[in-house]
């Protein structure tokens, strides 16, 4: 089942995260054990930023299932065999073979994932109204590695709509301290307030029974 | 009146003063996909079953499917303005409705929200739309009566408070009106009532209303509306609403009675929200757990123990049957979880037999212990003979000549049919039921014309209640029916029969 929406203009597609965490395991796995994830993932991410986004026929050609297998693996010898490390090409070749290079994207960010687990990374996201000084975000990080059991990494994102404050999001749950949603919980206070008063002086003119 | 510019100033900068800043920890999803009432959204990895969430929009729902990879959310109001990648707020808490006595007398939706007009429901006590039932130990045996003021209910199927019982027809039959006359007759006896109405045309909820309300019962009723236009979800939170409502009152050591009209339009519901949650379909394409759902909701009508303050909550549900037919699924769940039912047939009810039971099939579990002893007496063996008077009948229509003896029985089985008939809107005092089945049962109609049996019974009771007083008090005090008041009664009886035979032809010339 495919289901997408947009977040952050970026689509979520339930099925290629699956697929996405399926092949990210098993390329960590690989990596690790060869003591080169690192190196492997600087490859992976230069090959998409640098070369798929600059062709994407390159991208749609790779993921066409159109393309047989045989003549994907040709062209993927010929064009990286020269620069790609053995592995990354062995595993772009599985992923050939199984149909699944058009999900590349989705294991990326699995494997960014994982292996933020595996180092005990947390990525937190951090929403400021202007953008964010060294020293706060030095200060920001202390804080935040006294409270979460991992290494935090900040993604720092400009939000000018919240007018000041800081919003940190640590995967589904989100600690808002900004000013805008503060002043809202101001008006709904006040409106409430308000209108539990007009009720309770209502209330002492109505009679007792009934309405 | 001025407006003073430096008054308003001052509240506001004293709200600000009192306003404390607090960090707003939340969890959050994005919605993937929303429509027909249901939303699947990525994120919420922390939400809990049936936790309550916030829609951008100010709509809540509740968590209905925790999925691997995302949640499926059914969503209680408007679904048309959620948009994909929505952000979705878990509250932590579980869905509640307002509750207490600020709602009696209220029309409202099945979250609360008042839908009369008469201004917002003012108060701070609310109560989860799921509750555990009580258990064995926080209940006792129903043993009093909840009257419905219905003769041919009162006398043969007795409601008790605390128990369950099934109104079970074909559309058009009376199914409706039972359960509105039985709360109009709680006037004055401090039971509370509640209508639920699940998918029911909005225009015969507002005539179920004008009835209630034209005849005194708004005041200790509260209305329930998930009509038809309104989405899944609502339609089938509702009956759960109205229990949390009557609940209240329960736990308080007060008395309630619920009617959910229906649930088979409550189960259809639930039918759309799983199949559109994926769930797998059973049989009639209805969820496995659709039992369930019935059976959690009818357990918790209960009569609480003493130690609990001996409150009740009496459930009078509704189905509708297609064609009579019992055997389907929802009526075969629900009549096995109900504590008996009324059965009503199409064929009676066009026979002029109103309300059209068919006191053959049906029953009240609970029984004798939900009557008065006067009752209990004169109604002992009521349903037996009907049921036998009913095979005579079919046998008579053969034609073949019939002997004294057996014309007899047949006369007085027409008459007792005649007896049991009643209009909607008007339930009759339990006295009144006892004095006129004694009379219908002991054979003082046989001798009155059929057509005069219901003339001879009105004048009769208002005989009663005008000369005879001394007579009726006995019963209503003591709810006892002695050999002595027996006698007495029968010497009233019997003195009345002279006026109302030396009275019928100047009554014939004043109508004519």
């Amino acid at each position: 089942m495919t289901v997408s929406a947009s977040q952050n203009g970026e689509v979520i597609d339930l099925g290629a995260r699956e697929v996405g965490a399926l092949y990210a395991k098993a390329f960590l796995g690989a990596t690790e054990a060869a003591g080169q994830t690192e190196a492997l993932l600087a490859e992976l991410d230069s090959l998409l930023d640098d070369v798929l986004v600059r062709l994407p026929d390159l991208e749609s050609i790779l993921a066409s299932a159109m393309v047989p297998h045989e003549a994907r693996s040709r062209l993927l010898d010929r064009a990286l065999a020269a620069t790609a490390s053995p592995m990354l090409l062995n595993f772009l070749k599985v992923l050939s073979s199984r149909g699944r290079l058009g999900y590349l994207q989705a294991i990326r960010r699995a494997v960014r994932e994982q292996y933020d687990v595996i180092r005990g990374r947390v990525r937190v996201e951090v929403s400021t109204a202007t953008p964010l000084e060294p020293t706060l975000v030095h200060h920001l990080r202390e804080q935040l590695r006294r409270m979460l059991a991992g290494e935090p990494w900040l993604a720092p994102v400009v939000r000018p709509e919240l007018i000041g404050g800081v919003v940190l999001r640590i995967g589904d749950t989100v600690y808002d301290g900004s000013v805008s949603s503060a002043l809202e919980r101001a008006r709904t206070q006040m409106i409430e307030r308000s209108v539990h008063e007009i009720q309770s002086r209502r209330d002492r003119f109505r009679h007792p029974e009934g309405n | 009146m001025r407006f003073k510019a430096d008054e308003i100033a001052s509240v506001i900068q004293k709200e600000i003063e009192q306003y404390r800043s607090t960090l707003d920890v939340r969890e959050v999803g994005r919605v993937l996909e929303a429509g027909d009432g249901i939303a699947r959204v990525y994120g919420l990895s922390g939400v809990m079953a049936s936790e309550m969430v916030e829609f951008p929009n100010g709509v809540n729902g509740l968590a209905f499917n925790l999925e691997e990879n995302s949640v499926g959310i059914i969503i209680l109001g408007d679904f048309l303005s959620i948009r994909e990648g929505d952000e979705v707020k878990s509250t932590g808490k579980l869905l509640s409705v307002p509750v207490g006595d600020a709602v009696i007398g209220r029309v409202v939706d099945p979250l609360g929200n008042p839908l009369d007009g008469k201004g917002p429901i003012v108060t701070t006590e609310r109560r989860p739309v799921e509750s555990n039932a009580p258990g064995v130990a926080e209940r006792q045996p129903v043993r009093e009566a909840l009257q419905t003021g219905i003769k041919a209910i009162d006398a043969m199927t007795p409601i008790g408070r605390g128990q369950r019982e099934l109104i079970i027809g074909d559309r058009k039959t009376g199914k409706t009106a039972i359960g509105i006359d039985a709360i109009i007759n709680q006037k004055h006896t401090g039971v509370k009532c509640f209508y639920v109405a699940i998918g029911q045309k909005e225009s015969t909820v507002a005539n179920v209303i004008e009835a209630l309300r034209k005849h005194g019962a708004m005041d200790f009723t509260t209305v329930i509306v998930a009509g038809a236009s309104d989405p899944a979800p609502l339609q089938y939170v509702a009956a759960y609403a109205g229990t949390a409502m009557a609940e209240y009152f329960t736990y308080r050591g007060g008395h309630s009675l619920i009617v959910y009209d229906d649930l088979s339009k409550q189960a259809a519901a639930y039918r759309q929200l799983a199949l559109l949650m994926r769930r797998p379909p059973g049989r009639e394409a209805y969820p496995g757990d659709i039992f369930y759902c019935h059976s959690r909701l009818l357990e918790r009508s209960a009569k609480l123990s003493d130690a609990l303050g001996g409150g009740s909550l009496t459930s009078l549900p509704i189905v509708e049957t297609l064609e009579g037919e019992v055997s389907a699924y929802i009526p075969t769940n629900v009549i096995s979880i109900t504590d008996g039912q009324i059965y009503l047939q199409p064929d009676l009810f066009f026979a002029g037999q109103r309300p059209a039971m068919n006191v053959g099939i049906s029953v009240s579990r609970v029984g004798g212990a939900a009557q008065i002893p006067a009752m209990k007496k004169v109604a002992g063996g009521l349903r037996l003979d009907l049921a036998a008077f009913r095979e005579l009948e079919a046998f008579a229509q053969l034609g073949t000549d019939l002997d004294a003896a057996t014309q007899a029985r047949l006369d007085r089985g027409y008459r007792m049919v005649e007896l049991l008939k009643q209009n909607q809107y008007v339930p009759m005092d339990v006295i009144d039921q006892v004095l006129s089945i004694y009379a219908g049962t002991r054979g003082h109609l046989d001798k009155i014309p059929l057509v005069k049996a219901h003339e001879w019974e009105t004048n009769f009771l208002s005989f009663m209640r005008e000369q005879k007083s001394e007579v009726r008090r006995p019963i209503a005090e003591t709810k006892k029916l002695d050999d002595a008041t027996a006698e007495a009664l029968e010497k009233a009886i019997a003195e009345f029969q002279k006026q109302f035979v030396a009275e019928a032809p100047r009554r014939e010339t004043v109508l004519a």
